[in-house]
Parts: C-alpha cells; structure tokens; sequence
C-alpha cells in the first residue's frame, strides 16, 4: 500500500546541489553539531539551530525564486548553419508577491548540450525581461530545442537550485552558402552589363497576400495591416526574367566502409552548401530560381520573392540512392541552367 | 543609498556583531579592544584604487603572518594564554580583511570571519550579552549573506565581459537592484529563521558526551566566602547591584511585598586573630542524597515545610545558600551523555554547605524550610574553647561586654549586647572605614569611630560575647530581597551581602543581628534605572533557565508538557462526551478552555479574510480587463432566464438567436458582442468612457433579462423542430 494515497505532483522537476560556499558552511555546520553533541554547551547549540535554519531557508527561498516564472525564446527569422546567430530568452516572473533575483536561464538544445545562457540580476514581480545570447548552428537541418534549464543560488548562494523546463521546439537551419566555382557561369538575366541588382518586385500589384519570412519590409501593406489586425504584404506580378536551374544531383552511391561513406556525406553536404550559395547568389541577381534534386523540385521564387522556400528545401534536402533518376530539365530558350554534384558535372546547358 | 554603500553597511554591522561577540569572554584587553574600535573606524575610509595594487596586497600580507608570528612568540616566551592570543588574532583577522574590502569574495570571507567569531564566542562566555549578539545575528545574517550573494553574481556574470568592470560599477551604484523594500523583506526572513532555530533547539537531544570541554566563565568574585575574610571586605560593595540570588517562594502571593528580608546563610569563621576571621581547616564530608533530597536535619514533609527555589549565580567560592531553618536540599541532577549525575554537595560542621562539581553555570536548588528553633547541638570543651578565643588581651572590650550585658542567661545577655549594637543609637552604621592605622580595629570601632558596617557590628558581638564567656562565630551570607515582577522573584544582589552573628546559647546556636537597622535603608537606588536593571535581570534569569541550562531533563518536561497540553485540548474537543475512568485519568490535567466566543471571532475572521481576498481578486481581474468582466456578466444574465449560449455558438449568432426571439435590450447585448468581438481579436483597448458604457449596457441587458416578455423555447420545442 502506498503511504500517500495521491498521485504525485511534480510539474517542475528540479533538483538541487550545494555551491562551493555550501559546502564550507555544511562543513562548519557539521562541526558545531560535532562541538555541540561533545560539549553539550547549549550556546552551541543555538548556533547550530541558526546555521540549519539558514541552509532551510535557503533551500525555500531558492525554490520560490523559481516559482511561477515563464520562459520564451524568440528566434532569429533566418539562420545559416556555422554564422553565429542572436537568440532572445525572455523570462516572465508571474509571482504576485517577489521578485526573482539572480537566475540564470540556459536554453538546451539537447539534454546534455547548452546552446547559450542569460543571467538576469533582478525580475520584479509581474516583469519580464529580455536577454540574447550566441548561437552558431552546427549543420542544417531542423534544430530542436529541449527546453529551458533554470538555476538560481539565491538568496545565500549555499544552494543551487535548478529546475528543468520541457518546452519543445524546432528551428530549420538553412545550409551555410558557399561559394561555389559555378557562380562564375551565372551572368546576369539581363545581360553581361547589368551590374547593379535590379529593383526588385516592381511589377503591377497583383493581389495582397499574408506576410511570409523574408519578404521585404516596403512590400508591407500597411493600411490593410491596420484594419485586418494581421501583417500583409503586396504580391506583383513579376517582371519577366531568365530563369535559373539548379539541378542538384542528390544521389549517393552505397559506401562500401564507412570512412567512405562519411566522406561521400560530407561531399553532399558540401554540395547541398555550394547549391544554397549559387542559389543566394542567382536570386540577388534578378534570376528566377528552379531548383530540381532527384525525383523532387523546389518551389519557384521570382526576382524580389523571398528565397525562403528554395532555401527552406535546400536545408531539408536528403540523399538518395544511386538507381534514382538524375534530376533534369529541358533546355529551352532563355534557360541556364548549372548542374550540381553527382560523378559528373554535366557542362552548362544553354540554348 | 545605492547598492555598494548598502552592501558596506551592511558588511560592518555584520563584521562588529562579531567582534562585539569576541570581547564578550573578557579575553581581549582594555586596551587592545580600544584600538580594535579604533581600527574598525579607520577601515571604514579604506576605499579606492589602491586596495587593489601588489604593494598593498603585499603589506597586508605581510603583516598578517607577523600579527601571526608575534602572537606565537608572545606565547612561547611571554606565557600569555593560548585563548586570549587566538581571540586576540581572530580580531586582528578580521581587521585586515576589513582593510582590504576589493570584492564580493572579501565581503564574503568577512561574513565568514563574524559568524566564526559568533561561534567562538560560545565558548567564552554565557553572559546575556551573547544573546543579544545572536540576536542580532540573526537579523543581520538574511542581509549580509543576499546582499554578499548579489554582489558575487554581479562580479562573476558582468566582470568577464567587454566593459565589464564599469557595467559591475554601474550596478554597484544603482539604486534600484536593493532598496528600502528589499531590506525590509529580507529582514523578515529573520523571524522564520529565529523561529526554525528556536524550534531546532528545542527538539535536538541532549546527549552532551562530555569528551571535549571548555571552561566557562568563574563567575563574580564575592567578597566573604573564602578562607579568611579581612575586617572591612564588605560595605564597599553595597551597591554594587549585581545579582546572586534570586528566590522564589512557592507560597508568593498575588500581590508580594516590593522587599523580604531573606537570610541566606552562606559561610561560618570561628577564629579572629585582631584583623582577620579565619575557619578551622575541618573536613567537609559529603552530603548523601536519599530519594532526591538532600537532608540537612531530616526528610523534608510536604505539609510542614514551605518550599524556596533558589537560583544562584556562579560565584568564585562554591558555597550554597540556605535560609534559616533549612531542613532539606533538592537539588537537579547534571545531564551528562543523556545520563543523569546527582551533584555533589559537602557540608562543613559548621553548617556551611558547598557544591564539588562546579560547572560555571551556578546552581539551581530548592531548599525545604520549617519555622521552628534549631536543634540543640553538644559542643565539646575543645570546640567551646575554639568559640571563645579572642586574639589577646581584650579587657577594655571585657569590661564594656560586662557592663552592656549585665547578669542574666547568656541568650538575655547575647540580646542586650545586640541591642546595645544596634538600637542604642550609640553606634550609626556607615559604609565608611574607622581610619584604624596600626591600631586594633575593632576598639577603634567600639571606642572611637562607634560607625562601620557589618562586618565591624558582627565581629564587636562576636568577640564582645566571647570575653564574657559565650562562644559564638561570625557569619557571613546575604540578607534582603528586592521583588523583581518581571521574573516573579526576589533578587539578592552583591550589595546584600552581610555578616552577622551565631551565639551558642541554651545549647543551640543562635542568630543574631547587631548592625542597625538603617543598613537596609543603603543599597542601590530604586527609580529608573532600578526598573531597567529589574528587567534586564529578569531576561537575564529567562535566558540562563531556559537556554543556557536548558539539558535533557528540561527537554523531557517540555515534551511532558506539550504532550499534557495536547491532551487536554483533546479533551476540550470531545467535551461532554462520556469517557472511560482510564481516559479520565488520562486527562486529569489543566485543559485548556476553548471559548465558542474566541473560536466564533477566528472563523469570522478566516471568513473575512477569505471574503476581502476574492473581492481583491474580482477587483484586479476586472481591472485588468474590464471588457471579460462585463460579457461575463452579461452571459450570466442570459443563462439567468435559459438563453445560455450553446457550445459552438459563436456570440454573434447567440445574439442573432436573441434577436429573432425578440430580446427587448438586443441593441445593448449588440453593442456588447461587439465590442467584446474587438477586445477579444482585435486587440482594442477600451478607454474609460466605453467601459463605462459597456457596464451600462450590461446593466440594461441584466434588468431587461429579469423584467423583459420574451419567450425563451422549450428543450422539447427545439428537438421537435429538428
């Protein structure tokens, strides 16, 4: 039978460990508690019972330091693996009564890796505070937050609460560009003497569309913003212009060892970076950007749109097999079209 | 006052407390505590760039290991205590930390020197003066150890960063991280810790083992009670108003008289070489306790004799005062490893009674006493000839004796020479000594001077009675007794101390008392200050019984006594109801009375209480968004008469569904919806003059629900239309 007939209520897991000073002060509590049992000398025993209240006190108050705070973190719109990044933390202490002082929010990419840590002094009631730290992703690919881990030695600094917050999330990571020998063969849509980025998006207004990430702040429209309540931006016609075809050879031949598998990855890796690059590249230009891997396409941007959805596939983009068909397109009129990875580089295909 | 200022304020009541605690054992010289005051004060105005440059580092380190090595010096060649050496350097420690207050981890190790120094100070002394220490210790510790924390928080988290010394010094002057409000919460956080080490200290087992132990304080030195005593040793401290004694009767009335005269007899001398009374080198022998008493004359019987508790102070000689007619001791046994040891007392044949196992905590003891005459006592022809040497020739004081005492039984005689002593009015008492030179004291006293204290009336009887041939002894104790009413006891000071005269007459010794009576009317002034000395004793009293003499036993009674309380409150519970003779028993203890009244007031109270807090709560929340308020209310209204909105009715077609049943306020309800429609998606903030509009259309919409002709349908008509 169970001693205590309700389920067990712990929203809040948290733990607790005592700090260096801690330690020293359990020592010398310990000693007067030694002093006290031999001696019997009551005066010892009253600085006893003062060193104990404090460790308890301690152990309270670090516990309502962390109690009832709220945790957000905003993420940087884009982010390309490898370039440091800001992330905001923001903490929101919901407690009627106190304040928080002295707590230190890390922001947990996985249970044992810290993606970056805020301190903030002091959180007066119903307040919420900002923090940034830097962040350098890794790889592309969805990154995943855990959560949140708390800890705060307030008020005596003999113990260090801590106090985990589960709170899942998902950041894509674009692929980091690199430049690739390619870019050399882009030209320019309009002709090798345009050297200036055209005016982008300057086509009739066809329609009005909700804000995605990366489009242009000037292409917000304002007053429909205001009276629908949601951000809006225009959507024009575009001007036509040359179209760009990236064809992304994604297939991988099987590895025989897995040192050479990993060096195939890597190679991919670099590619699926070489193809962002090209791409960045091509789309600030003025080209129309296709991109096609095996099997799979990316969604067209135009000249002024934002490249998000290209880039959004590029950092999600995985290898296929060998048998898999090579991506390829027609070559038309008005088309470049520039080829990456695989055995063979096809040469470019222009009409 | 900004944070670095508060911290340093902070920091020195802290670092004083300490060193307060230190000077509390005696240990520290007048002189060495003037310049530790003086050194404090100095430190203060240490500040700036230089605490941090090498040179200074350097010095100060230097001069710590020479304060070290001189102190060892001082010992191996000067001989000076190891204690008062290692107190002195704990001092001089904290001095020089003071001194070089650069950081958090400075702030942090002078925090940790105090509380070592409030330790060590358990060791010196058990005055109430560490009472006060601890208590302000206790204030204190919530402030230094947050404000220490911050600031190391500070230093660790900012120090590092680009700029990160003048962001910690723009913290270090901001005003607004601690302020008034801060400290007075922190301060709170005092009383939760004095109560959690009150209860600590209550619940931990007294099981002292005694392997290690320090001496403890040895007590007020009392003239009076040693070897010998020197004519003219009393009078000078007769105001001194230092407790010894304090005496509580158990049959105390309501109302007690502000003074008793207790006679407490302390010690007996029975030699008198012209200057001096000495005490014959006898053995005491050891006082056996039968059934926790001590006997003195016989088994103490409880309707016989009334009951003294007497608390006394430690004292230099170990002498334990009774009053007269004492017949019986009972004093507590000492708790040692969780053991009770009876303690040992020893009684001279001359009735003088002395405790063997001194403590430095005095002794706490009952004494049994009947109103009847001494028994009668054989005295030897040695021992009668012992009582009756005069230290020489004394025919001049021979001759007075006879001529005072004149012919009669010696008690008569012993009487009139008392008499003549002390209600003549031949003789005045006087706290000023007969200037005596090289001559026989007390035949200036008797002859010349005819004024003294009673050193000098005791001693003149003694020896007067001795020459006519009546052996007696002076001796020496406390007589008086101020009502404290703070303590609900009488308190016998220093300045009580007396000396009077033990006759051998009808075969019995007899009290007498030659010092005139106006020697009660000196002693230390009443007014004010008599009653802050009264209060502070009565603490004093409170703080020796219950915390410094708190052991074993005393833990025992109290549990006995929470145990007795819960018990009855147990009882007041079941009240009338009928119980079994064992439960009676059981419950044969005060009850504590549960008045309906009181329980009515707190019930009422908790409801108020509970009421005021809710209305707090509606108070805020309509603050905070009035717009929820009003269509709370007006959903309420409409539920009221059966129009409650369905799940999954949006409140447009709820009000649409108001409109078609002809809701006669449908304009305001309109009005509501849609303005709640704004607040609610549209992120609208309501300006005074709208919420005072919605309130009145919620109004309307609330009146028109009660009073309104509209037909709500039935359940049934709905599922018949579906």
């Amino acid at each position: 039978m169970k001693w205590w007939p309700f389920k067990r209520r712990n929203p809040y897991p948290r733990s607790a460990r005592p700090t260096r000073e801690g330690k020293a002060f359990v020592l010398v509590t310990v000693g007067v508690g030694i002093a006290a049992v031999n001696t019997g000398n009551n005066l010892i025993y009253l600085m006893l019972g003062l060193l104990l209240s404090v460790l308890l006190m301690s152990m309270l108050l670090s516990e309502i330091a962390l109690y009832k705070l709220w945790f957000s973190r905003t993420l940087p719109v884009r982010a390309f693996a490898g370039e440091s990044t800001r992330v905001k933390l923001h903490i929101e202490n919901q407690k009627r009564w106190f304040p928080s002082f002295s707590l230190e929010l890390e922001d947990r990419v996985t249970e044992m890796e810290r993606a970056g840590l805020c301190f903030y002094l002091k959180i007066d009631r119903g307040d919420k505070r900002r923090a940034t730290y830097r962040f350098t992703p890794s790889a592309r690919g969805y990154l995943r937050f855990e959560g949140y881990r708390v800890r705060t030695r307030y008020p005596f600094g003999l113990v260090e609460k801590r106090r985990r917050v589960d709170e899942e999330a998902e950041w894509l990571v674009y692929p980091a560009p690199v430049e690739s020998s390619l870019g050399e063969r882009l030209g320019h849509p309009h002709g090798e003497s345009r050297t200036q980025k055209p005016r982008v998006g300057t086509g009739e207004v066809a329609g009005i569309r909700e804000y995605r990430p990366g489009d242009e702040e000037r292409d917000v429209h304002w007053r429909r913003t205001a009276s629908l309540g949601t951000l809006v931006v225009r959507e024009r016609q575009e001007d036509e212009g040359a179209e760009l075809y990236v064809l992304l050879d994604n297939r991988l031949p099987e590895a025989p060892t897995e040192a050479e598998a990993k060096a195939l990855r890597d190679r991919f890796e670099r590619t699926v970076s070489e193809a962002t690059g090209l791409v960045m590249m091509a789309h600030a230009r003025g080209f129309t950007v296709r991109l096609r891997a095996s099997g799979v396409e990316a969604p067209i941007v135009g000249a002024g749109q934002p490249l998000d959805p290209v880039l959004r596939f590029l950092a999600l983009i995985e290898s296929v097999g060998s048998d898999a068909p090579a991506p390829s397109v027609d070559a038309r009129s008005g088309r470049k079209i520039l080829s990456l990875g695989g055995d063979a580089n096809l040469p470019e295909q222009a009409a | 006052m900004n944070f670095a200022r508060m911290h340093k304020w902070v920091t020195y009541v802290f670092a004083t407390a300490g060193l307060y605690a230190l000077t509390l054992g005696g240990e520290l010289t007048a002189p060495f505590q003037a310049l530790m005051w003086v050194a404090l004060v100095g430190s203060w105005f240490a500040e700036g760039a230089y605490l941090r440059s090498d040179v200074y580092v350097k010095r100060w380190t230097w001069v710590v290991i020479g304060a070290f090595v001189l102190q060892v010096l001082r010992s191996f060649f000067l001989g000076e205590p190891f204690l008062a050496l290692g107190v002195e350097y704990a001092a001089f420690l904290q001095l020089s930390r003071l001194f070089n207050r650069r950081g958090a981890a400075d702030h942090q190790q002078i925090a940790v020197l105090a509380l070592l120094h409030l330790i060590a100070a358990t060791i010196l002394t058990t005055e109430i003066g560490y009472a006060v220490v601890f208590l302000a210790f206790v204030v204190v510790t919530p402030w230094m150890l947050t404000v220490s924390h911050l600031r190391r928080e500070i230093e660790d988290h900012y120090q590092a960063e680009k700029g990160g010394e003048e962001r910690v010094n723009q913290l270090l002057r901001s005003q607004r991280i601690i302020g008034g409000r801060f400290l007075a919460a922190t301060g709170l956080l005092s009383v939760p810790i004095f109560l959690i080490t009150a209860l600590l200290f209550l619940l931990f087992p007294r099981v002292g083992m005694g392997f290690l132990s320090f001496s403890r304080d040895k007590g007020q030195q009392v003239a009076g009670f040693g070897d010998d005593v020197e004519l003219g040793g009393f009078g000078v401290i007769r105001d001194d108003p230092t407790v010894v004694l304090r005496i509580t009767p158990n049959d105390l009335p309501p109302n007690p008289a502000p003074q008793m005269s207790f006679r407490m007899r302390g010690t007996s001398f029975d030699s008198y070489d012209g200057r001096r009374w000495t005490r014959a080198a006898v053995e005491s022998s050891p006082l056996r306790m039968q059934h926790g008493y001590y006997p003195l004359r016989r088994h103490p019987s409880p309707g016989r004799d009334s009951v003294v508790a007497i608390s006394l102070e430690p004292i230099d000689e170990n002498v334990v005062f009774v009053p007269e007619g004492a017949v019986a001791l009972r004093v507590p046994p000492r708790m040692r490893a969780g053991l009770p040891r009876a303690r040992v007392l020893k009684r001279a044949p001359d009735g003088e009674l002395r405790y063997a196992d001194a403590d430095g905590l005095g002794l706490q003891y009952e004494v049994f006493v009947e109103r009847e005459p001494s028994p009668n006592t054989v005295l030897t022809h040695v021992e009668q000839a012992h009582y009756l040497g005069v230290a020489g020739e004394r025919s001049r004081i021979t001759e007075l004796a006879r001529r005072v005492a004149g012919e009669g039984t010696p008690e008569l005689q012993a009487k009139r020479v008392e008499a003549y002593l002390s209600a003549s009015g031949e003789f005045a008492y006087s706290l000023e000594q007969p200037r005596v030179g090289d001559r026989d004291p007390l035949e200036v006293f008797l002859f010349e001077a005819k004024s003294g204290h009673c050193e000098y009336f005791s001693t003149a009887m003694a020896i007067m009675l001795r020459t006519i041939g009546i052996p007696t002894r002076n001796v020496t104790g406390f007589v008086g007794g101020r009502y404290n009413s703070y303590g609900g006891y009488y308190a016998l000071s220093q300045g009580d101390a007396h000396s009077w005269v033990e006759a051998y007459v009808d075969g019995r010794w007899q009290t007498f008392d030659p010092t005139p009576a106006s020697w009660g009317q000196e002693g230390p002034s009443d007014g004010f200050f008599a009653e802050v000395r009264a209060m502070m004793d009565a603490l004093r009293s409170r703080w020796d019984n219950d915390i410094v003499d708190y052991d074993l036993r005393s833990q025992m009674s109290a549990f006995r006594a929470i145990l007795t309380w819960a018990r009855g409150f147990r009882g007041t519970l079941q009240g009338g109801a009928e119980q079994s003779d064992d439960a009676k028993k059981e419950t044969e203890v005060p009850r504590m009375r549960l008045n309906p009244w009181y329980l009515g007031a707190f019930v009422l109270t908790v409801v108020l209480v509970a009421l005021w807090r809710q209305r707090l709560r509606t108070r805020r929340s309509r603050a905070k968004d009035p717009m929820a308020y009003v269509f709370g209310r007006y959903e309420r209204a409409l539920s009221r008469v059966g129009l409650t909105r369905e799940a999954g009715e949006t409140p447009r077609e709820h009000l649409a569904r108001l409109v078609a049943l002809g809701f006669p306020a449908a304009e305001q309800a309109a009005f509501i919806v849609e303005l709640h429609a704004q607040v609610r998606y549209g992120g609208r903030v309501l300006a005074a003059e709208e919420v005072q509009q919605a309130k009145a259309a919620v109004t309307d919409v609330e009146t028109a629900s009660r009073t309104g002709r509209f037909s709500v349908p039935d359940a049934s008509d709905e599922k018949r239309a579906a």
